[in-house]
């Protein structure tokens, strides 16, 4: 039989951690990684973080470089996927050199979205979603520089935070009335702001930017709605993503607020896959198709997806989870954002407390506050669709969450 | 060596992880009835492995950012962690368990 070749695009989380699982299903074929950027798959979580503010500790390579030659996965960096042809299964290459697969696995995942009255002011203004613009951004960074940050999200609070940890001046201008308006209970927004507050970021809130100019001197004047102008010797904007569908639909693949997948990470052709970032996967319990932009789902769905190809298994659905770090602290948010009340577990005073939403009495959503012990007992519940029995003390953090959740399923 | 005082074998049930505040930190964990001992920062970042969760497969799984270790060699198996944890010998002497700390061991 001839040999089957199974194509990965894709250069991040979800294509590395896809390779290692496709070799790990038992796949033994010829496997092809095309990433257009020219590094080996990397973490990009700590891109806002590590990177900018100790990069001699960021350690980012999700596989070291010897694993992929060990595990006969091809890669081919630095050069963009240009076209796909779904009939064909064909795909072409920036470089011209084409490749046909048996499978492919689309892991494109998203680039940051432009914001086209920033980006005409040339130098001076920085995204940060790539390691090459991480380190660019990080020679611009120094005590007393006067950073803009446009977009309260998770994004811009954690370069926010970075910047300041580099003795930069800080000031985050958001649209919104808070922040995380798309990805965070109020509860958590709320810490955040004055979490940074206290360290000396200053907050423009409901702010319009009408106009964007640069003096001679290089200095950055935003102009805002309510007639504010905001001066600064840089900007960096984090305003969401756009997704990397462009093959998808070239192909004629059902695209819509990325690409359509079923439970086993099939698009709409059965030859194609789709994972991360990029992909909307069918979810039985929600009867919807859900895509989330986070590094666990880019990890677990990576892996899913890859064992699907191979299997023919159905991925499991995992509950929504990420978190972010910020002045040393760490925050952990998993499950639905809203909820009909919150509980508290643990003492607020001492900056290490579990939140536990409350829907029609059942769990449907938990964020940790230095305190990652409690968030998978927590996602457990919310799994389980736990409803807390009567003399159950879920709050009381005496007792173990780990044990009290056996009495909650 | 330095022998240090984790707590009585008692106290340290399966499942169950203890914290010992030398320099650096050790983590100590019951699976099964078997003592292991690891360093309690994960190589990663800043998270303390006495809180992460035991897994029936030997390994131990960072709270914050869920890399997993080896609970027998501290052998990083997951992203995000890429260095091994160190391993500390562990001594049962009567009914209290003991850490055994290399002396002029630090950070």
């Amino acid at each position: 039989m001839r040999e089957q070749t199974w194509v990965i695009i894709g250069g991040g989380q979800a294509a590395a951690v896809a390779a290692a699982s496709l070799r790990s299903a038992g796949f033994q074929g010829r496997l092809v990684l095309i990433g257009d950027e020219q590094h080996l798959p990397y973490e990009r979580p700590p891109l806002s973080k590590e990177v900018l503010v100790k990069p001699e500790k960021a350690s980012l390579t999700i596989h070291p470089e010897s694993f992929y030659a060990e595990n006969a996965i091809e890669c081919r960096l630095g050069v963009a996927a240009v076209g796909l042809d779904a009939e064909q299964q064909v795909v072409t290459l920036a470089d011209g050199s084409v490749i046909s697969f048996d499978r492919l696995l689309l892991a494109t995942g998203a680039r940051a979205r432009a914001y086209p009255l920033l980006d005409h002011l040339g130098s001076g203004v920085h995204t940060v979603r790539s390691l090459d613009d991480a380190e660019q951004l990080r020679g611009h960074i120094w005590p007393g520089r006067r950073v803009l940050v446009v977009g309260g999200g998770v994004i811009g609070l954690e370069i926010a935070a970075s910047a300041i940890t580099m003795g930069a001046e800080v000031t985050v201008i958001e649209r919104n009335s808070r922040l995380m308006a798309r990805g965070a209970p109020q509860a958590l927004a709320d810490i955040l702001l004055q979490l940074h507050r206290d360290n000396g970021v200053r907050f423009v809130f409901g702010a319009e930017i009408t106009e964007a100019g640069k003096a001679g001197n290089g200095e950055i004047n935003l102009l805002l709605a309510s007639g504010e102008t905001l001066s600064g010797d840089l900007v960096v904007y984090g305003i969401g993503v756009e997704l990397n569908v462009e093959l998808a639909v070239s192909a004629g693949l059902h695209v819509e607020d990325g690409i359509i997948t079923n439970i086993h990470g099939q698009t709409s052709h059965p030859h194609i896959y789709a994972a991360g970032d990029v992909a909307r996967q069918w979810n039985p319990d929600l009867q919807a198709c859900v895509r989330h932009e986070t590094w666990g789902n880019a990890q677990a769905q990576g892996a899913a997806v890859a064992r699907a190809m191979v299997t023919g298994e159905p991925c499991p659905q995992e509950v929504p989870w990420y978190w972010t770090d910020q002045y040393g602290q760490n925050f952990q948010i998993a499950g639905r954002h809203t909820a009909d009340e919150w509980l508290v577990r643990g003492d607020r005073a001492t900056g290490k407390y579990t939140l536990l939403g409350l829907t029609d009495g059942i769990v449907t959503g938990a964020m940790t506050v230095n305190n990652g012990r409690e968030m998978r007992p927590a996602k457990a519940l919310i799994a389980a669709r736990g409803r807390i029995p009567h003399g159950v003390e879920i709050c009381n953090p005496g007792q173990d969450l780990r044990k009290l959740v056996a009495l909650c399923a | 060596m330095e022998k240090i005082f984790v707590c009585l074998t008692a106290d340290l049930p399966p499942g169950e992880a203890r914290r010992v505040d030398c320099d650096p930190a050790v983590a100590v964990f019951n699976l099964d009835g078997t003592i292991y001992a690891l360093a309690d920062r994960c190589t990663h970042g800043e998270a303390s492995m006495s809180d992460g969760y035991l897994e029936d497969d030997c390994t131990v799984e960072c709270p914050v950012h869920t890399a997993r270790f080896c609970l027998r060699t501290g052998r990083a198996l997951t992203q995000p962690a890429t260095v091994d944890l160190k391993t500390f010998e562990v001594l049962e002497d009567g009914d209290s368990l003991y850490v055994l700390v290399p002396t002029g061991e630090s950070q």
